[in-house]
């Protein structure tokens, strides 16, 4: 148990992470684009009680299976004034005391765990990809990192009926579970090469987990998996944009987006915690760095997710690193000056994750007013039911205000991704109005929108064929909407 | 009642384990038949049906299949379509009836071998039990019911015989095994010979004459065949864990207590080892021929049982998550089945598209041809008796990639120059279209082949139901 000094400086670590996520998240009036997906689901759960099973609107009408447990609490908290900013927020914030516990348990060490732990916090990816956002991760992460507590604690007394119920949680949040399946899957398989028994209780654990998500797979994508079977797991994703989305791993981008101290301290309490102290904890989180490493490698996930669960890793792991750093000042001729080093780690913290998350804070690319009065044009002066054409990243956002698209970023369960892009495609960059008429025809497009996002996206700076059938019926500095008439 | 005490004691289940064996059976076998007609579902047993049925009109099919891909070497001939076409046509039972009977009296058979070597391996009452069920219940087993049971027989019988050393019966059970099934007697072989080399190596000298008809088979496709060879491991992938497409695969949950169970079974006895490649090589080798997973599903049964009562038995620490997890790797495997028996009630062809298939038949001149999807292509065979572009016997079918490109470009394409040159190209007469194939392929009616259908001068609708539309190519 922590003692009252350490408890305090938790407190105020999780104070410290809570307001800095605030404070910036609050600086932007609009929030990221893929936030409107869970805040329109949510709305459905408000109104009906029940998620939605057939969106009218996503794709002009298609399936969804999502997991709902994030879209109820988001729901159930709508009473709090910007609860969709302050429950991610707390949620993120929770997990670095999850981190501190994890840390502890590897390190044994109070400092270096409260060090992780703020390195967890500080993680540039993490901030970048999670700040503005109505992010399901703020609970799928601190439940994968709350599980994998569980797993190391499990020879305790009850643990196992608290992770039957994280667990089941996780399952009814979001498909990364899997990413700890494989993680369980592997970690035996790492004991067994160094002939390290795994203890029974952990192996229960573990059986169960495997078994049971695998369960929760075929319930929550049976509809996934009869339609393309075992190609579930690329997720839909249209064909053009496959390269993009699972990109191949660029070292500069991973030392930028993790930290290079949470690396240097990670890799050394890997180091230190497989090949010398050969702790079965460290394995274990090493396991979760190579599943993530695998899924990254074959593009199975997406990078920035992936590299934010690295970095995460990396940041538990850390405390193992420092602690073996502080010791062997310990035992130098440095030993007098190890508040100084301390002090140092906190500077060096500072200086590759604070403050390069308070640059990413600061630079998260969102949506402008300018580019979401076309959005409350949308709303306020179209019929409903209308049907939008617009870039994927505006998807969620034409279903939010209550009109369809033609694609949006939920590729799962979706019909006719690749054709639908390559369509939208030709609509906005082709110069023959005959070529746009098919496609406007195809879908019953009611109103293009071209947003200042549309544009980079299409690398076009307006539409490039002109008919009377094509009239502008709003327009700014950032945005226009053309409606189709004939 | 005196069958049942007679399985109990033979295969050393209690007189109730075998009721209920009995009873999960009669289950199994009802909710199988409840589709609504009496047709089986999919496609693949329309070949057996069309080869049979096709073979007493003309005996010369052995060689020839004037239907399948407009024509081509026959590949797929095997010595029960001409066993059951003779049988048929001494008795006068339709080859329907026939097929159904002989695949239930052989599931049956092979259910009691399969207790028979339970027993004969000493495994202990719970496990037997456990097995057989499991075995009865897997998509695999329960696909069978509807043709190829006898295939699943074989297997079991030339492992009873080679458990037993019955060497002589099994040579000859081998010998005529690759005329029934080349590919999964092959593999049967390979399994049964590495067990000999490992175990019995004098007794390897029984297992050659089945390397002769196999020599001699794939002698007799050599001289006939002129196509390529064409192999899609993805394709099936999604075939091999069936909760993954629901087709009549393994189960996952299946597949996780097997592996559990060798990895302790592993360090007990050398024996398992050669089951464990075995049992890795028929996994690998199931990407490219999902029948082999028929090989796979006896070993599996038993593994799997033997992996879920080690789980039950092992002492845990936490009571409830054993429940849950044995619950659950229950429960899923049971799901696979209810999934799977779902998809056969609700699966094509139905009793309008058939209507739509006889309609075709008599209205039609006899070397006319129809183009559709290749799963519907031995419909139109069978059914129809007319001749088709491609069916799923792609194995060896002459310039089956560019006939697969063609018909793909046909579907998509909205120019009718395009259309007519492919229509030329294979001569097409008539177009079949069902429900399935319409939402799989278009979304509205002016996509693709649909817009050519609605526009064209030259196509008239031939026949229509809410299930099928056939359309007919008017030539100059």
């Amino acid at each position: 148990m922590p003692d009252r000094k350490t408890i305090t400086l938790l407190i105020l670590l999780f104070v410290i992470t809570l307001s800095f996520r605030l404070y910036f998240s609050f600086q932007y009036e609009n929030l990221s684009p893929e936030s409107y997906f869970h805040l329109y689901q949510s709305e459905k759960i408000k109104n009906n009680l029940l998620p939605l099973n057939y969106d009218e609107l996503s794709y002009s009408g298609r399936i969804i299976s999502y997991p709902p447990l994030f879209h109820y609490i988001i729901a159930s908290t709508s009473f709090i004034p910007y609860n969709y900013r302050v429950i991610p927020a707390l949620l993120f914030a929770l997990s670095s005391v999850i981190a501190f516990l994890i840390s502890l348990r590897i390190s044994n060490s109070r400092w270096a765990s409260l060090l992780s732990a703020l390195l967890y916090s500080f993680t540039p990816v993490f901030i970048k990809q999670t700040l503005n956002s109505v992010s399901v991760y703020s609970l799928a992460l601190p439940l994968m990192f709350l599980l994998i507590y569980l797993t190391i604690i499990s020879k305790e007394k009850n643990v196992s009926k608290y992770f039957i119920l994280v667990s089941v949680l996780l399952f009814f949040t979001h498909p990364s579970f899997l990413i700890l399946t494989l993680t369980f899957i592997l970690y035996p398989l790492l004991l067994k090469l160094v002939n390290i028994k795994i203890n029974e209780n952990r192996k229960e654990v573990i059986i169960f987990f495997i078994i049971i998500s695998l369960l929760a797979v075929l319930f929550l994508f049976k509809q996934d998996l009869s339609q393309i079977g075992f190609n579930t797991i690329f997720q839909n994703i249209p064909d053009q944009i496959k390269h993009n989305y699972f990109r191949s791993v660029n070292i500069i981008e991973i030392i930028s987006g993790i930290g290079l101290l949470t690396i240097i301290f990670g890799l050394i309490g890997i180091s230190n915690g497989v090949f010398k102290s050969k702790q079965s904890s460290v394995f274990l989180i090493s396991s979760l760095i190579i599943s993530t490493f695998i899924l990254l490698l074959f593009k199975l996930i997406d990078f920035n997710i992936g590299i934010m669960i690295l970095g995460l890793s990396l940041a538990v792991l850390s405390s193992l690193g420092m602690n073996v750093f502080f010791t062997y000042v310990s035992k130098t001729k440095l030993h007098k000056s190890r508040l100084l080093f301390i002090l140092l780690v906190l500077l060096l913290t500072l200086f590759t994750s604070v403050i390069p998350s308070i640059v990413s804070a600061s630079n998260l690319d969102v949506f402008s007013s300018k580019e979401m009065e076309a959005f409350t044009f949308l709303k306020e002066k179209t019929s409903k039911l209308s049907t939008v054409a617009a870039s994927p990243i505006e998807g969620h956002i034409i279903n939010f205000v209550g009109r369809r698209n033609i694609l949006d970023t939920y590729y799962l369960s979706a019909p006719a991704t690749t054709e639908r892009f390559d369509d939208l495609n030709t609509l906005f960059k082709t110069e023959l109005f005959s070529a746009s008429k098919k496609i406007i025809d195809k879908y019953g497009v009611d109103y293009i929108l071209l947003t200042k996002h549309g544009k980079m996206f299409y690398s076009i700076e307006k539409l490039n064929y002109h008919d009377k059938c094509i009239k502008e019926v709003f327009q700014n500095e950032e945005a226009r909407i053309y409606s189709t008439e004939c | 009642m005196k069958k049942q005490e007679s399985i109990a004691q033979n295969a050393s289940l209690t007189k109730n384990q075998a009721i209920v064996v009995v009873l999960i059976f009669i289950l199994v076998l009802i909710l199988f038949n409840l589709r609504p007609i009496d047709y089986p579902a999919g496609d693949d047993p329309y070949l057996s049906l069309k080869l049979s049925k096709e073979f007493l009109k003309n005996p010369s099919l052995i060689i020839k299949d004037n239907l399948s891909f407009s024509s081509r070497q026959n590949n797929s001939f095997n010595l029960s379509e001409i066993v059951i076409a003779l049988i048929s046509n001494f008795t006068s039972v339709s080859l329907l009836a026939l097929y159904k009977i002989l695949s239930l009296l052989f599931a049956i058979l092979s259910v009691y071998l399969f207790l028979l070597i339970l027993k004969h391996l000493k495994f202990n009452n719970r496990t037997s039990f456990l097995a057989v069920i499991l075995l009865i219940i897997s998509p695999a087993f329960i696909n069978s019911l509807s043709f190829n049971s006898l295939i699943l027989f074989l297997i079991i019988l030339s492992a009873y015989l080679f458990l037993k050393s019955k060497f002589k019966l099994l040579s000859f059970i081998l010998f005529i095994f690759p005329l029934i099934s080349p590919l999964i007697a092959i593999f049967s072989i390979a399994i049964l010979s590495s067990f000999l080399l490992h175990k019995d190596r004098k007794n390897l000298k029984y297992v050659f004459p089945s390397f002769l008809t196999v020599i001699l088979y794939a002698i007799f496709l050599m001289s006939n065949l002129s196509g390529n060879a064409h192999i899609n491991p993805f394709s099936v992938l999604n075939q091999i864990i069936s909760d993954f497409g629901f087709y009549p695969g393994l189960s996952l949950f299946l597949l996780i207590p097997s592996v559990y169970a060798l990895k302790h079974l592993w360090k007990n006895n050398s024996y398992y080892k050669q089951i464990f490649y075995s049992f890795s090589l028929l996994l690998i080798f199931s990407l490219f021929s999902t029948s082999l997973l028929l090989v796979f599903t006896p070993i599996a049964s038993i593994l799997a049982a033997v992996g879920i009562l080690k789980l039950h038995n092992k002492k845990w620490n936490s009571n409830i998550l054993k429940i849950i997890t044995v619950a659950a790797i229950l429960f899923g495997i049971c799901l696979s089945t209810f999934n799977f028996i779902v998809l056969n009630i609700i699966s094509l062809p139905d009793e309008k598209i058939i209507h739509g298939l006889t309609y075709l038949k008599e209205n039609s001149p006899e070397d006319s041809v129809v183009l559709s999807d290749p799963p519907r292509g031995y419909w139109i065979n069978y059914f129809s008796e007319r001749k088709n572009i491609a069916d799923s016997n792609t194995f060896l079918a002459p310039n089956m990639k560019e006939r697969l490109k063609d018909i793909n470009k046909i579907f998509k394409t909205r120019d009718i120059n395009e259309f007519n040159k492919i229509v030329s190209k294979y001569d097409i007469n008539y177009i079949l279209i069902d429900s399935e194939l319409k939402n799989q392929l278009w979304k509205t009616d002016d996509e693709g082949l649909l817009f050519i259908l609605k526009n064209s001068q030259n196509i008239v609708r031939f026949y229509k139901n809410d299930k099928l539309e056939i359309w007919k190519i008017i030539k100059d």
